[in-house]
């Protein structure tokens, strides 16, 4: 019987992969192993798939051979390094172009890896590759579980596998030194053995002990570093000293040496109570659970000791423990979720990074190449007394792999400083983890290095190869002395990709930049720097980022209670002018509505009915020196007394006459919001009229808007402005001091003048945005460099040619016509192509994108069209320079 | 004495074994089945022909077989020199885990 044969396409597929002089003899055996499976009894999927993986462990080792033998052959010596020098001083234009595009090609590559390696890198403690996370992950999904009390109890009794075991939960606490200072802090419940799993001595005293998690036992604290220092200015004799956690009173105990903050940004830490009794099974409060690896147990073998232990669980416990299967992690993946998810989120960061450096490596190539074609009596005369083709390559590699490395050193040295600048910028908005550290690692620079081999060889060998090619000694002769390299296809598609991906950079970035908010001003009457806002949060646990509603009659009552008293006593302090209470405050970005008003047509465009709202408390106005301007601001009677807020008032502002009113009396009128699918809500009837309060970060002024009541406890956490005479800043203390009076386990949440709360809210979009712009930055400079290069090569190649028709009296603008127009081709074809793709995405996309992108889009065209007009034209001109009796000679 | 890496040695022991049989494919399966190792072709041939430019192998082309797609396999077997390297190789694994392969296989079990 004829054996088995694999499926034509994937005879086609080795064959395509497998190539060299031995490639016969293992295609030969992929086909017989592949009968012989089938023989076997294997399936054809397992036969295929045995097929294909020899299949591409061949090709790989084949293709590593093929490459080790080829270096082999290259020479490079001493004297090419000096040559390279040499030949990089000559062309400093050149030169400066292909670095910088490289320096900035290079670091972008790099930084989704490194990102994604902050996760997998060793923990910074004592052999801290040794330390990983352990949980639960639910089988029918990728979410991981929440740890349980019981789980860590069944780990810390049953594993062999961990050496030490613990568990921690973090919350924020309100810390009060005995001096009446309080500071937000964030600490951890924390299990007594997780500083033995650590290995890091205390500083001061001692860390936590088992004694100390015994109920009953005395209420005891470890400082961390930062927290000693600002709370009781290092004293040494800290030990011993009391303070107030969440209005508890604890007993210092030890202090932990600097950037400690395990398990993620935490700064104090309590003993670790939880009773497993307390809790039915899968139930409780969310904990960490890690362990260090016991003495040569792998990760794998700690697995199948938790699998098999779920086993028995699952048998015990099976509502609980059936649908969970274990896992055991990098400790950050523990706090960040899902490793698969991180690296699927950076993917496409990372192609797009790799597609970005392609291109400058593409572009660089060409700078390479048009620097060749100036050299062609060089290379004419190397080969004549006897350099191999290999020779010249050799040096042309080493020439790229310099600029490369140059390139690398400065990528590196930016993207250290970039990466220390983000961490300075994002300080306000708390402490980042710890493992969380962006500088320079050793493994980014090896990957650098690597990188910039790749570009080296990418950049150098093909253009160098073209320039040395088997044919070049015929084309020598066919151009009579003049170069012989060509420019093809290849390098106008460059050149046409790199022109279209300027524009839509260059677009993208202006779209992007008019949602940076501009400088906080004076949009609310008053400055914006007499204004300290805050978050008051009421509940220990709950997340300050944003408000939502209360939940739960309780709550709403206690916050109702805290706000009512807070105003009160804050009012009452020396140098304070109001207190404004809000769901969000002028200056940050207001939600957006599609409202009605009666008796009026909706306007045809969804966009002219937007308008911003605010829930705003009673002396909202009054506090921020804008009282209303017609009618009335709010007062007690307009929120219902069980505080579920449903008043049928609102407060417009001046804009939102001007644009829904058509200018008419407003007052009386009624306006209601209609919900996205086009549901009206009730109808709200206006009371009053203020001016604009920014209520859109882009724009200041002509923002339409209205406010609608809020009642006390509507809403938590509060978010308040606070009006003063001073400084802000200086109110922060009093201002911490005063809630703490009124109840100390809640917090004061990122006390900032409010104009620098706005500077926060755009650090992020600055950021994103500046990433735009460089990206905008590297590809308007690769192709305008690509241009550049094309002309000058073009220039040289036709000296002679523009020699002859100078001397026989040709227009000057003639000749540039000539020598311009593929290049302006290339020009503008890139430019159409970005200006008509972009019309068609944002058609489809945002069809009701407001006009003044077509603006923007055009405005980008055109700048980038007198750019590369300039790249075009500049060479010409110094080529029309020459005089022909010189261009003829040459 | 030509030194010989780790799978080089393998290498040779399975060309060895396999007496005038010894091609990829058999090689690759002599080691699947030996070691538990899985070695892609390539691998194989490229590692055999470094063996040959250094004199320790010698190769010669088969015939053809409809099994292969028409092409032949390319057989090997050791050299006398190769013979030797492989000798000296395993006489220095013999010479310096002699009398230690017992605690080996204790201190194996014993994690």
């Amino acid at each position: 019987m004829r054996p088995s044969a694999p499926d034509r396409i994937l005879r086609w597929v080795a064959r395509l992969l497998v190539r060299g002089p031995e490639a016969p003899y293992v295609l030969g055996d992929l086909d017989e192993e592949f009968g012989r499976d089938r023989a076997a009894g294997f399936s054809p999927w397992r036969s295929r798939s045995r097929y294909l993986r020899n299949v591409v462990g061949s090709a790989l080792v084949l293709a590593m051979d093929r490459l080790g033998a080829m270096t082999r052959r290259i020479p490079v010596s001493l004297l090419d390094v000096k040559l390279a020098f040499r030949m990089l001083i000559k062309h400093p234009g050149l030169t400066a172009v292909s670095i910088f595009a490289l320096t900035l090609g290079i670091p972008v590559s790099l930084y989704p890896v490194h990102v994604l390696s902050l996760f997998d890198a060793p923990m910074p403690f004592d052999e801290g590759d040794r330390i990983v996370g352990l949980r639960h992950s639910y089988r029918d999904e990728m979410d991981e579980a929440p740890g349980t009390i019981h789980e860590y109890t069944v780990w810390r009794e049953s594993l062999d596998g961990v050496s030490e075991i613990g568990a921690a939960r973090s919350g924020r606490f309100n810390v009060a030194s005995g001096d009446g200072r309080v500071v937000p802090t964030q600490g951890a419940f924390m299990s007594a053995s997780s500083f033995d799993l650590l290995r890091v001595p205390p500083l001061l005293g001692r860390s936590l002990q088992p004694a100390d998690e015994i109920e009953g036992a005395p209420d005891v604290v470890v400082l961390g570093f930062e927290l000693w220092r600002s709370l009781f200015e290092g004293d040494p004799e800290v030990v011993g000293r009391m303070l107030r956690v969440g209005g508890e009173p604890y007993t210092v105990v030890g202090v932990m040496p600097r950037d400690f903050r395990f398990p993620a940004a935490d700064h104090l830490w309590l003993p670790f109570r939880d009773d497993v009794s307390m809790w039915p099974v899968g139930e409780g409060p969310r904990l960490l659970v890690y362990g260090r690896l016991a003495d040569g147990v792998s990760r794998g073998r700690l697995l199948a000791e938790m699998r098999a232990l779920d086993g028995v669980l699952s048998q015990e416990y099976p509502d609980v423990y059936e649908r969970l299967r274990a896992e055991v992690v990098s400790y950050p993946y523990l706090q960040q979720g899902n490793p698969l998810e991180a690296k699927w989120i950076l993917l496409p960061f990372q192609a797009l990074a790799l597609v970005l450096l392609a291109v400058a490596c593409g572009n660089v190539g060409t700078l390479v190449l048009a620097r060749m074609a100036t050299r062609q009596n060089e290379v004419t005369v190397r080969t004549a007394l006897g350099a191999s083709r290999a020779r010249i390559v050799s040096q042309v590699f080493v020439e790229s792999l310099l600029l490369a490395l140059v390139a690398t050193g400065l990528g590196l040295l930016l993207a250290e400083g970039a990466a220390r600048a983000f961490t300075r910028s994002t300080v306000g908005w708390g402490d980042i983890p710890f493992w969380m550290d962006f500088g320079l690692r050793r493994s980014t620079v090896l990957l650098g290095l690597g990188l910039a081999v790749f570009c080296a060889v990418f950049a150098g060998i093909p253009p160098a190869l073209k320039a040395t090619g088997p044919g070049i000694q015929q084309n020598l002769q066919r151009s009579a002395g003049g170069t012989a390299v060509r420019f093809g296809w290849p390098t106008t598609a460059l050149i046409v990709a790199e022109v279209t991906l300027g524009v839509v950079c260059l677009f993208a970035a202006a779209m992007s930049w008019q949602f940076v908010p501009p400088p906080a001003g004076t949009a609310v009457g008053v400055p914006m720097d007499r204004l300290l806002s805050a978050r008051i949060v009421a509940d220990a646990t709950i997340d300050p980022g944003n408000p939502r509603a209360v939940e739960g009659d309780e709550l709403r009552r206690r916050v109702a209670a805290l706000q009512g008293e807070l105003v009160r006593r804050v009012e009452a302090e020396a140098g304070v002018r109001g207190v404004a209470v809000a769901d969000i405050l002028p200056g940050q970005e207001h939600p957006a509505w599609r409202v009605e008003v009666e008796g009026v047509p909706l306007p045809e465009r969804s966009s002219e009915a937007l308008t911003m709202s605010a829930r705003v408390g009673v002396g909202y106005f009054e506090a921020l020196g804008r009282p209303v301007l017609e009618g009335r601001g709010f007062s007690s009677s307009d929120v219902l007394d069980d505080g579920a807020g449903a008043s049928d008032v609102v407060i417009v502002n001046t804009a939102f006459v001007a644009r829904m009113l058509g200018g008419r009396d407003p007052i009386g009128q009624r306006i209601r919001r209609l919900s996205w699918q086009g549901e009206p809500g009730p109808w709200l009837r206006i009371v009053g009229v203020v001016g604009s309060l920014g209520m859109v970060r882009a724009s200041m002024e002509d923002d339409a808007g209205m406010y609608r009541p809020l009642a006390p406890g509507e809403l938590h956490p509060i978010r308040i402005a606070v009006h003063l005479a001073e400084s802000p800043a200086a109110f922060t203390s009093r201002l911490r001091a005063v809630v703490a009076e009124i109840d100390p386990t809640v917090l004061v949440e990122n006390p900032v003048p409010l104009n620098e709360a706005v500077s926060l809210d755009r650090t992020l979009m600055r950021w994103g945005i500046l990433g735009i712009g460089a990206v905008a930055g590297v590809a308007l400079v690769l192709s305008i460099a690509g241009l550049y290069a094309l002309m000058s090569f073009t220039v040289s190649q036709r000296t002679r040619e523009i020699g002859v028709r100078t001397a026989l009296g040709a227009d000057v603008r003639a000749i540039m016509t000539v020598i311009v127009r593929r290049a302006l081709v290339q020009l503008a074809v890139g430019i159409a192509i970005a200006t008509v793709g972009s019309v068609v995405v944002l058609a489809v996309v945002a069809p009701t994108a407001p006009r003044e992108w077509l603006g923007q889009l055009v405005g980008s065209a055109a700048i980038v069209f007198v750019i590369g007009l300039g790249a075009c034209v500049v060479p010409t001109l110094r080529g029309l320079r020459i005089r022909p009796v010189e261009a003829l000679k040459s | 004495m030509e030194s010989l890496g780790s799978f080089e040695q393998l290498l040779l022991f399975s060309v060895l074994r396999l007496n005038d049989e010894a091609y990829g494919v058999t090689i690759r399966e002599t080691l699947e089945t030996r070691t538990g190792r899985s070695v892609s072709s390539g691998a194989i041939y490229t590692a055999l022909g470094r063996l040959e430019d250094r004199g320790l192998v010698s190769s010669r082309i088969g015939e053809p077989t409809p099994g292969r797609a028409g092409r032949p396999p390319k057989y090997y077997r050791v050299e006398p020199e190769g013979a030797r390297a492989l000798l000296g190789a395993y006489s220095d694994i013999q010479s310096v885990a002699g009398g230690v392969v017992g605690d080996l296989e204790r201190l194996a079990e014993g994690s």
